[in-house]
């Protein structure tokens, strides 16, 4: 929204949202709670929105990619026909996703597409461990050494090599890697307050163009 | 570079203040373009609008004229009125003669602010007895313009109406300065040469210079205001004028003829003698204009009287310069003046038209007859580089050659000269030597040249690829492949390859879970969130279908929903066979849907799958009715929203299971009691399995531990085989 005026109206909207909405965790009132289910729902349903706009998105992508003949033309129609099938399954039965065809479609084709996918990366670890966990200082080599105890201590096998390596891959994980992991989860928490609170005052305004 | 508007000195980007005068330099400060006026920034030199150079001191703020500084003559009439203050660009250090320039004859034109006092404009530049050394000083243009001013009592300028500057010394007294007595009397004579002048004026044809006549020459002769005269005749005439610095026109002024000794030219020829054509006030019809009357020439009646007695003095044709004298350049009573005949080389004039170079014209030592050292020449030294560059020369090692002398042409009997032919086709030898001066031409490197370009492309020898590399590069991907594979694959046909392959360690997270679901009661509610892409369903759909075996073992109320639009899907493919189970359906708005949910069950925007969400399902209205809470998850993410949006909202104990690789990051919940247990991966289903006393000993579970065993060892060997390969390559090239 262009316009000194349209800003200001946005932030000003902006502002008063989210303080309704944050007040109601301090403040226990029944009004205030109504406002802030309103606005929630409203927040919900455009998400919901979004997902919808995110399907036209990729019908116009793929569909501008075929019209033009693209390289790679023929994936894109390939998408637009599995995507349309699918639409048109779900929309045909009232049952909607749990009717059988798509129910079918997602059991035996999105499920195991997905997980051959997934199961990928474990060549792509195993092949980049050979380069990754090279020792060159003796950080890296501390880092190595936690990584096999870690990696063994999760497997029968490595108890077979040392007895002990599940206490201490417990050991790790429960004290220094619990330790660490606060302190990023801290660290983010902090920041996601203090970017809110930019946002509740007006002074970020990333919605306003 | 930042310029400044005031004096123009060149500063450097980002200055606040000019580094020679101090004027300040702002952003606020504009640069006016004079070709087009566009504002350019202070710093430009050239405008940006249309390329002109900018004049560093004009400003776009300035609301008066700056004065002139530059070499030109003013160029305002005499009526034209003149700015009371003083301009932005003036600078203090403005030199006398620069004053003259500026001020017009007649003109009430306001000095610069400068300390100094005012100069003498009233009357013109006398000159000056310099000596010997001045005389050198004064150019030939203004003895000129000396010679033709007439000698008449009225040639004195008009000084400028001054309105001083509060605080600044008054310019119309001048300090006295050592004036010579010649220049006394020159200004005396002056003003009775004018004043005659004015009596005897004859009327002429062309339009005579008056006073309110524009004139551009600063040396114009108009009357002066009798208050002035002391003035004039006092102001010291502190420098002379430089000749770089006088305008063109001045110069271009034509010198009128030196008028007889004693006879007084007539003041108007006078005027005219020294003035340009007078610039007209109106310009007329061309018809008029082509009736005007050319300016009479100058005359040598027309030169005053004070320059025909004192100062410079113009030498008759023939006449030599007394004692003291300076003498006055008359171009035209000296005939000009033949140059000596120098001595032309021979060889210049062997270059005359019709001429021919020949040997014998250059002399004995060019005809080959005699040798430079003979004919008396130092041969030259040349440079050690110049040298390996003679063509012919030998090098060493080298066979040498024999240098001849040029038979025919401009370089007869020159030996060691560049060979024409060599240029167009030059010899393998000459093209060898030309590629590299250092390296040393021998035979053997010449035979092997020669060689090499006469042997084909096709007899090539392909580089062999380094054997390392070529591992490397294709083999190592392969390798860790199949190792990968068969650690999967070798358990099913070899089961119990793996010691203690059903031995999980124990898992103090998992265990707590388990006791969770123990404490649980047939009918009570638990809530299953199946928050996972298919893509781990492979790793997390084992231990969740673990948990929800001992939930339905336990006739427990299960309620499926899913913060992933594929978490019911996933959910559905459960053995729900006689199990209480209601699935709710996807929750969109992620921690926001969360957060309605803690509302009421009702309230929340789930939409159900394969049917309406029931109003009271089991009846359970708010999470509060619900005992526990299980969420199967693969991201940090969603653990997290769980945590901050219901687990503190509402009391219901929430746990976890999820994928080994997140472990780490939402082990923190787990340890800060946020989360009641935890199961991560296949492992921790063991592990869970174990501590709720039901071990699993089905073929396919042990197949898979096993599998995942070998996995795991086989990419902790590649880290190692890693190292070992990195260090023993880096110890072999420390060696070597």
């Amino acid at each position: 929204m262009k316009g000194k005026f349209g800003r200001s109206l946005v932030t000003a909207i902006t502002i008063s949202t989210g303080i309704l909405v944050l007040v109601n965790f301090f403040v226990r009132n029944d009004f205030l709670r109504q406002v802030q289910k309103t606005l929630l729902d409203w927040a919900i349903i455009l998400a919901a929105v979004a997902l919808i706009l995110g399907i036209f998105n990729i019908l116009a992508s793929h569909a501008r990619k075929i019209q033009n003949k693209k390289s790679g033309w023929p994936y894109s129609l390939f998408l637009l026909a599995a995507m349309g099938t699918v639409i048109v399954l779900g929309l045909a039965d009232p049952r909607g996703p749990a009717s059988p065809s798509v129910s079918w479609i997602f059991e035996y084709v999105q499920v195991p597409l997905q997980a051959t996918i997934f199961a990928l990366l474990a060549f792509f670890v195993a092949s980049a461990a050979y380069r990754a966990f090279r020792v060159r200082s003796v950080d890296s080599f501390i880092m190595l050494i936690v990584g096999l105890i870690v990696l063994l201590g999760q497997v029968p096998i490595g108890q077979a090599i040392w007895g002990r390596i599940a206490d201490a891959k417990d050991w790790i994980l429960s004290y220094p890697s619990t330790g660490g992991a606060r302190g990023i989860i801290l660290g983010a928490a902090l920041g996601a307050v203090l970017v809110g609170l930019r946002v509740l005052l007006g002074i970020d305004r990333p919605h306003v163009e | 570079m930042i310029y400044c508007p005031n004096c123009g000195t060149a500063n450097k980007d980002g200055s606040g203040f000019c580094n020679q005068c101090g004027h300040k330099l702002g952003s606020g400060s504009k640069t006016v373009c004079p070709s087009c006026g566009a504002p350019n920034p202070i710093e430009n030199v050239f405008c940006d609008s249309c390329g002109a150079k900018l004049a560093p001191l004009v400003t776009k703020g300035a609301e008066e004229k700056p004065g002139v500084k530059g070499l030109s003559l003013p160029t305002k009439p005499l009526d034209e009125e003149v700015p009371e203050e003083t301009p932005e660009g003036a600078s203090e250090d403005v030199p006398d003669w620069l004053h003259r320039l500026r001020y017009v004859t007649g003109a009430d034109q306001e000095p610069l602010a400068t300390e100094k006092p005012a100069p003498e404009l009233d009357a013109p530049m006398p000159p000056q007895d310099l000596g010997g050394e001045g005389e050198a000083e004064i150019p030939d243009w203004l003895r000129q313009l000396r010679a033709a001013a007439p000698p008449t009592e009225e040639a004195q300028v008009e000084p400028p109406a001054q309105e001083q500057p509060e605080g600044e010394p008054s310019k119309e007294e001048p300090a006295e300065a050592e004036v010579p007595e010649w220049m006394r009397q020159i200004g005396a004579e002056v003003q009775q040469a004018v004043a005659a002048a004015e009596a005897a004026e004859v009327k002429s044809d062309s339009e005579p210079v008056t006073e309110e006549t524009p004139s551009i020459s600063p040396l114009a002769e108009t009357p002066a205001e009798p208050e002035e005269k002391a003035i004039a005749e006092e102001a010291p005439l502190q420098e002379p004028l430089p000749q770089e610095v006088l305008p063109v026109a001045v110069a271009a002024v034509a010198l009128p003829e030196e008028p007889p000794p004693g006879e007084t030219p007539a003041p108007a020829e006078a005027r005219e003698a020294i003035l340009p054509p007078a610039v007209p006030e109106e310009v007329g019809p061309p018809e008029e204009q082509e009736e005007a009357p050319p300016v009479p020439p100058a005359s040598e009646e027309a030169l005053a009287a004070w320059l025909q007695e004192e100062g410079p003095v113009i030498l008759e044709a023939g006449e030599e310069a007394a004692e003291g004298e300076t003498i006055v350049f008359a171009p035209e009573e000296y005939p000009a003046v033949a140059l000596p005949q120098a001595e032309i080389p021979a060889w210049l004039e062997s270059l005359a038209p019709g001429g021919g170079m020949r040997p014998d014209a250059l002399g004995p030592a060019f005809a080959g007859k005699l040798t430079p050292e003979e004919a008396g020449l130092e041969r030259a030294q040349i440079p050690a580089w110049l040298e390996l560059l003679r063509p012919g020369r030998a090098k060493e090692g080298e066979i040498p050659v024999e240098e001849t002398a040029e038979e025919s042409g401009i370089l007869e009997g020159v030996r060691g000269a560049l060979r024409l032919v060599e240029a167009i086709d030059p010899s393998p030898e000459t093209q060898a030597r030309a590629v590299s001066e250092s390296a040393a031409v021998t035979p053997e490197r010449a035979e092997l040249l020669t060689r090499l370009l006469g042997e084909s492309t096709s007899s090539l020898v392909k580089p062999k690829p380094i054997p390392t590399q070529a591992v490397r590069e294709r083999g190592l991907p392969w390798l860790t492949a199949l190792l990968l594979v068969a650690a999967v694959v070798l358990p099913f046909f070899l089961p119990g390859l793996v010691p203690g392959g059903n031995t999980v360690p124990a898992s103090t997270p998992a265990e707590a879970l388990a006791s969770s679901v123990q404490s649980l009661q047939p009918g009570d509610t638990v809530l299953v969130s199946f928050d996972y892409d298919p893509g781990v369903s492979t790793e997390l759909d084992w231990p969740a279908r673990i948990v929800l075996d001992d939930l339905k073992q336990k006739g427990v109320n299960i309620l499926l929903m899913g913060t992933t639009p594929t978490g019911p899907g996933l959910a559905a493919r459960f053995d729900w066979t006689g199990a209480q189970m209601v699935n709710l359906g996807y929750l969109p708005g992620q921690e926001m849907g969360l957060q309605q949910l803690t509302a009421g069950i009702t309230g929340a925007a789930l939409a159900g799958f394969g049917g309406a969400v029931p109003d009271a399902p089991f009846g359970v209205r708010s999470l509060s009715d619900v005992k526990l809470i299980l969420t199967v998850a693969s991201s940090q993410e969603t653990i997290r929203w769980w945590v901050e949006q219901v687990g503190t909202q509402v009391q219901t104990p929430i746990a976890a299971i999820v994928s080994a690789a997140i472990e780490p990051a939402v082990r923190p919940y787990y340890a800060s009691d946020q989360l009641a247990g935890l199961v991560s991966g296949w492992v921790g289903g063991q592990a869970y399995q174990r501590g709720s006393g039901s071990s699993s000993t089905e073929n396919k579970d042990v197949i898979a531990l096993e599998a995942q065993s070998l996995a795991h060892l086989v990419i902790a060997g590649l880290i190692v085989l890693g190292n070992i390969a990195y260090w023993g390559k880096r110890l072999i090239g420390r060696q070597s």
